[in-house]
Order: structure tokens, then C-alpha cells, then sequence
């Protein structure tokens, strides 16, 4: 049992650690290096306030309304692309590739993909992507990348949480440590909430050896219209056994 | 009319080029290149989106009933690389759309140029064949 | 296969070693052979068929050569009789369900390539697919079955070799009907022979389907540089599968040979 002086001294130097800034491996142009196998491990993708600031969506009272008439099928359970922020926290591995002036983002999920230039060029107009026109740079050891065009067809996630043309997210990916990635989003929409907000979690390294993302593709239903498939059958080893360790943490409150 | 001449500009060039876009499903297996058709309606919806946009008019028959059409175009992405943005055509438009008929019976045609009523032609078309 | 700094020697002298072509493509930052970037294919028409072809409305222009070698597919009788079933029900082709083209077919439409030494990244802009060939020296997947297969390369001098397997039997090669087995294996070549062009080749070998081996071949052009690389949907809007409907789905008669 340790006295309260080491007690303190350990818990004083654990929160230094953690709030000293983690200065990651950086590619051969420079740049903070974000490459590897992510994935993440919370509900987000089931109701995104479960990583947003408060835990509360600011919506506006007519958004709302809005809401409670919009389509009640997920657009993914047709194959379509889930937008951003969702694609980010959906439970499939994200792998991130780096070169020159461009971040590669490929999603194992239904084989989704994000080319986003780095030199914080303009945005394009008068489209509607799924995916949004994601235009990056580097803030420090922090890549930023600005997304609208997102159309007005995704969801934030599965509890049908909706947005407008006018949704505007501006991601933040930061290296917290050799495993993790911090990420944050600002989401605002002025025909949706009454201000921006803020989602953030972290992703995690799959370090397993011999680990490749695989192909997810969309199946045929009954009448031969595209439905979602199953999800991806968790291998040896996977994450999800941290959780079933730790019984404590799921469910319940906060 | 700045709104236009973008495109009008980019769909001439792109008369030049025939590179395919999408493999996606076989037009000579759902359209007839031996019905043309040429319709003059007023637009309703013109959804600019992938795999193929879809611009539906109202045209009215001779009996003075309406009926909406429905024709294929290019991809979102690619009418956009000809410089057509999602609000270029309004509804309420009057346009003239030639392309050749579906052979299933519906009011469906898949487009290959449309007339503005300025008299100025969009390129809608997949493809820019030469023949 | 891992390449040494004393193998890297040998690839930049392979040119002299009677390689077809002289052309050494410049290098990436990590020193392998700068083929990154967006091409556009000048694929003939393959998508319609990779057979010679007629020209019209919707077939593209005319192919008198297509772009495989021979200008004839080896099919054995029974697989010939159905590609010609195939192409009276396009209602079933695969492409009208937004699936994956598969290899080679993906490659008949541009494409943006990434070059890391472990693996470099295919990236689609149809139905936004994208595929990693690991160049890591490991093994295929196994106990896989993909649209897109599963891609192995190496480097031979400048040309980039690939290995493609595990493919399923539902991708097709073109919309003529053209289909293959889940016996599918493919070798592509892909040679830079200057600045803007690659040539590229498939050696396609299918034992169930076919008699023998037999290849395609086409270039790769550079992309301009002002091309812009969009997203491309498909399952989101797709609204041709209920146009191709019983007695309406047919591909014209005389469109393609075989």
C-alpha cells in the first residue's frame, strides 16, 4: 500500500504524462505520420452524442421537427456512402495512407475512400458528394480538414440524426501516442443547430501482425435491391476483448 | 447567362474526348438508338447525381394532358466536370431534351442534349460518340 | 520478393539487359519507380466488350481490334452458349447492381495510383473502389473470395507485376456477356514507357471457363493535370435495374461477336 505522498506523486506524474504533447514519427516530407490501422472502440455510431461535448446535439426547434418526418431508413441499410463525420466512427478498420500534398483515407467499410489534398485549396460548388469535398492542411502536428458539399442525405449516424446542405465539419487528427489518434470534429449547419459542436474519441492502432483491411461489399436482398451485409466477423485478438475484460465500463451511466 | 457560358465552353471541348465514364449496366440493352425522341416539357425535378442524373419535364399531349418523362444523363461527376452544377437548370425551365426511348413502354428516355429557351445546347449524354 | 540495395543496382541497369523498352521513370521519394498519379485507360471500348465491336449510341465507338490479344476468347462450348444467354438478360449484369468491376474491368476507367514500399493503392473512381497490392512478399488471403480479388506485386526492373487471386465468379470482364469462374487468376503488367503512358497487361487464366490462358493489353494516359478525381456513387441512386425488365433487357442482336 502506497503512502499518500507517493500516492500523490504518482498520480500528479501520470496526469503530467498524459497532458504532455506526444510528438509522433514524422513521413519524409515532414509531416506528423498518421499511417497505419485504425479503429473505433465506442458507440458513436449507434448516437454520435455519445462522443459529443455535453452529450447533447444543439438542434434547432424546426430541425427537430424536421427530423421527425424525415425517412426513417438508415441510408446505409441500401449500401450508400455514410458521409462524414459517420464513416470516421463506424465499427470497421480505416487505413490511412500518406504522400506528398495528399492523405488517403481507406475505409473497409463498403470499400469507401477520401483523397484529401493537403494544400487547403478551395472548395468545389454546386455539387452534393456523399463524402463531402474535404480540403486539408497541417496545423502544427495536426492535420485539419474542412468538409462541405455533404448534400443533405446522410445521417450522423444510425438514431437518424440529420443535417442540411449547409453542414459544415472541420476534422482534427492529432497523434496522442504510439496506438492512439485523437479525433475531433466541429460540426455546425446554421438550418440545423443553433451553434457548432463538438464530437471528439480516439482511434486506435489494430497493430496485429498480418492484419489487412478486406473487402466489404454490398449483397443482394430479396428483390435483388442492395442491402447492407452482415459486419465483419471479428478476428482473433480483436479489441472488443479489452472491453469484455472490463465489464464495469460498459453500460450504465456517463 | 455567366452561369452558363462555363459549361457551354467546357461541353464543346468535351465533344473532343471519348473517354468512357461508368461500366455501369449496358444502355444498348435498356434504351433503342432506333427511337429517337425529341420532347419539350417544363422541368419538375433535375436530380444531378451518381450513377446517372435524372431530369424529369412535364410535357403536354396534344389532348392537353400532362405527363411527366423521366431521362438519363451523365453522372453528377461528370456533368460537373462540364461545368453543370447542381442549380444550373431550374424547375419551371422549359427545355427541349432529344434522346432515344426506353424499350420497357415507360416515359423514360435517356438524353443526350437539351436546349435551354435561350436556344443554348447542354451535352447531357453519357457518351460522346462520334456516329 | 524484397529487393536489396544490391538488387536495386540490377533493376537500374536492367535497362541495358535488353529490356524492350529504355524508358527509367523517374523515382518516388522512397525510391521506387514513379507511377503515381491519375490515368485515364484508352481501353478501346472494353467495357462494352473486349472483343472487336461495332460502334452506336450506346456502344462507344467502333473497336476493330479490342484489346485482346487475337481478337478471340478461348471460351469452351458450353461457357460460350453462355455468354450468349448473358447478353439477353443484362438485367443480371453485375455492373447494373453497382458491384465491383473486378480486375481486369476496373481497370478500363481511371484510377489514381500511391506508392508506399509496403503495399501501393489502386484508387477507383468507379463505385469509389480501391484495392492494396501488398508488396511485402506475403502470401494471398486464404479462405477469401473477393470482387476485386486479392493483389501480390513485385517489381521486375521497372515494371510493376501483380498477382491478382481469390476472385469471386461474379465480377464479368466487359457488359457482351463475358464471364469467368471463381478459378479466375490474374498477372498484370503494368510497364512505364514514358512520362505519360504505361502499358498495361492482363494475363487472364481461367481453367474452368476457358481453353487456355490468353491476354489484353492497353495504355494508360496521364490524366491532365487540371483532371479532377470525384466521387462516384451507385447503389445511392441507381434507377436502371427496373427499366431492364422481362423481354426488355436484351443486348441489340449483332452487337457482339460471340
Amino acid at each position: 500500500m502506497m503512502s499518500r505522498r507517493a500516492l500523490t506523486f504518482s498520480l500528479l506524474a501520470a496526469i503530467a504524462k498524459a497532458q504532455a504533447p506526444y510528438t509522433p514519427p514524422h513521413t519524409g516530407d515532414g509531416k506528423p505520420d498518421l499511417q497505419g490501422i485504425w479503429e473505433t472502440r465506442n458507440a458513436a455510431g449507434f448516437d454520435v452524442a455519445e462522443i459529443a461535448e455535453g452529450r447533447e446535439i444543439p438542434y434547432l426547434p424546426e430541425a427537430l421537427e424536421r427530423e421527425q418526418k424525415a425517412n426513417r431508413v438508415d441510408p446505409l441499410a441500401h449500401c450508400a456512402m455514410p458521409g462524414v463525420p459517420r464513416v470516421t466512427y463506424l465499427p470497421f478498420p480505416i487505413q490511412i495512407v500518406q504522400r506528398p500534398g495528399l492523405v488517403v483515407f481507406l475505409y473497409e467499410y463498403l470499400h469507401n475512400q477520401r483523397l484529401v489534398p493537403t494544400d487547403g485549396r478551395p472548395h468545389l460548388e454546386g455539387i452534393d458528394l456523399w463524402m463531402g469535398d474535404s480540403s486539408g492542411h497541417w496545423d502544427g502536428d495536426t492535420l485539419v480538414i474542412d468538409v462541405t458539399d455533404l448534400g443533405d442525405r446522410t445521417w450522423l449516424d444510425s438514431a437518424r440524426h440529420t443535417h442540411s446542405v449547409a453542414l459544415h465539419v472541420v476534422e482534427r487528427y492529432t497523434r496522442t501516442g504510439p496506438e492512439t489518434i485523437r479525433y475531433e470534429a466541429t460540426i455546425e449547419d446554421p438550418k440545423t443547430y443553433s451553434k457548432p459542436w463538438k464530437i471528439a474519441m480516439p482511434l486506435h492502432r489494430n497493430a496485429q501482425p498480418g492484419f489487412e483491411l478486406r473487402e466489404q461489399e454490398c449483397t443482394e436482398g430479396d428483390n435483388g435491391r442492395a442491402i447492407q451485409p452482415q459486419y465483419r466477423p471479428a478476428p482473433k485478438g480483436d479489441p472488443l476483448e479489452f472491453v469484455r475484460e472490463y465489464p464495469g465500463k460498459s453500460g450504465g451511466s456517463k | 447567362m455567366g452561369q452558363v457560358s462555363g459549361w457551354r465552353l467546357a461541353g464543346m471541348l468535351l465533344g473532343l474526348a471519348a473517354l468512357p465514364a461508368a461500366a455501369h449496366h449496358s444502355f444498348a440493352a435498356e434504351y433503342d438508338q432506333d427511337k429517337p425522341i425529341k420532347l419539350t416539357g417544363t422541368v419538375t425535378k433535375f436530380d444531378v447525381t451518381n450513377p446517372h442524373s435524372w431530369i424529369y419535364i412535364d410535357v403536354k399531349n396534344a389532348d392537353g394532358t400532362v405527363v411527366n418523362w423521366g431521362f438519363e444523363t451523365a453522372s453528377a461527376a461528370n456533368l460537373y466536370r462540364r461545368g453543370i452544377r447542381k442549380d444550373t437548370v431550374k424547375p419551371g425551365t422549359v427545355v427541349t431534351i432529344q434522346g432515344y426511348l426506353a424499350k420497357d413502354g415507360t416515359n423514360t428516355g435517356n438524353a443526350q442534349t437539351m436546349t435551354l429557351p435561350d436556344g443554348t445546347q447542354m451535352i447531357l449524354g453519357t457518351e460522346q460518340n462520334p456516329g | 520478393m524484397k529487393i536489396g540495395l544490391c538488387g536495386m543496382t540490377l533493376l537500374w541497369l536492367a535497362p541495358a539487359f535488353g529490356q524492350t523498352t529504355a524508358y527509367v521513370p523517374p523515382r518516388t521519394s522512397d525510391g521506387l519507380p514513379d507511377l503515381e498519379g491519375i490515368w485515364q485507360p484508352r481501353a478501346n471500348g472494353a467495357m462494352y466488350s473486349v472483343l472487336p465491336h461495332p460502334g452506336g449510341f450506346f456502344l462507344g465507338a467502333e473497336s476493330k481490334t479490342g484489346v485482346v490479344e487475337g481478337g478471340v476468347l478461348p471460351y469452351q462450348p458450353w461457357a460460350a452458349a453462355k455468354v450468349r444467354q448473358l447478353t439477353q438478360h443484362m438485367e443480371f449484369d453485375p455492373t447494373g447492381h453497382c458491384h465491383y468491376e473486378g480486375i481486369p474491368h476496373a481497370m478500363y476507367f481511371s484510377f489514381q495510383i500511391v506508392e508506399t514500399p509496403q503495399f501501393i493503392a489502386v484508387l477507383h473512381e468507379n463505385m469509389h473502389a480501391w484495392r492494396l497490392i501488398y508488396m511485402d512478399g506475403s502470401h494471398h488471403a486464404t479462405d477469401y473470395s473477393a470482387w476485386m480479388g486479392d493483389s501480390r506485386g513485385h517489381w521486375e526492373g521497372n515494371t510493376l507485376v501483380v498477382d491478382v487471386a481469390d476472385n469471386n465468379d461474379k465480377s464479368v470482364f466487359d457488359m457482351a456477356g463475358h464471364f469467368h469462374s471463381d478459378a479466375l487468376h490474374v498477372v498484370e503488367r503494368f510497364t512505364p514507357i514514358d512520362r505519360d503512358t504505361i502499358n498495361y497487361q492482363a494475363t487472364i487464366d481461367d481453367s474452368k471457363v476457358f481453353t487456355r490462358p490468353w491476354k489484353m493489353g492497353f495504355p494508360l494516359k496521364r490524366a491532365p493535370k487540371d483532371y479532377m478525381f470525384l466521387e462516384s456513387g451507385c447503389f445511392e441512386d441507381e434507377r436502371d435495374q427496373q427499366h431492364l425488365v422481362k423481354d426488355h433487357s436484351a443486348l441489340p442482336a449483332g452487337h457482339y461477336q460471340q
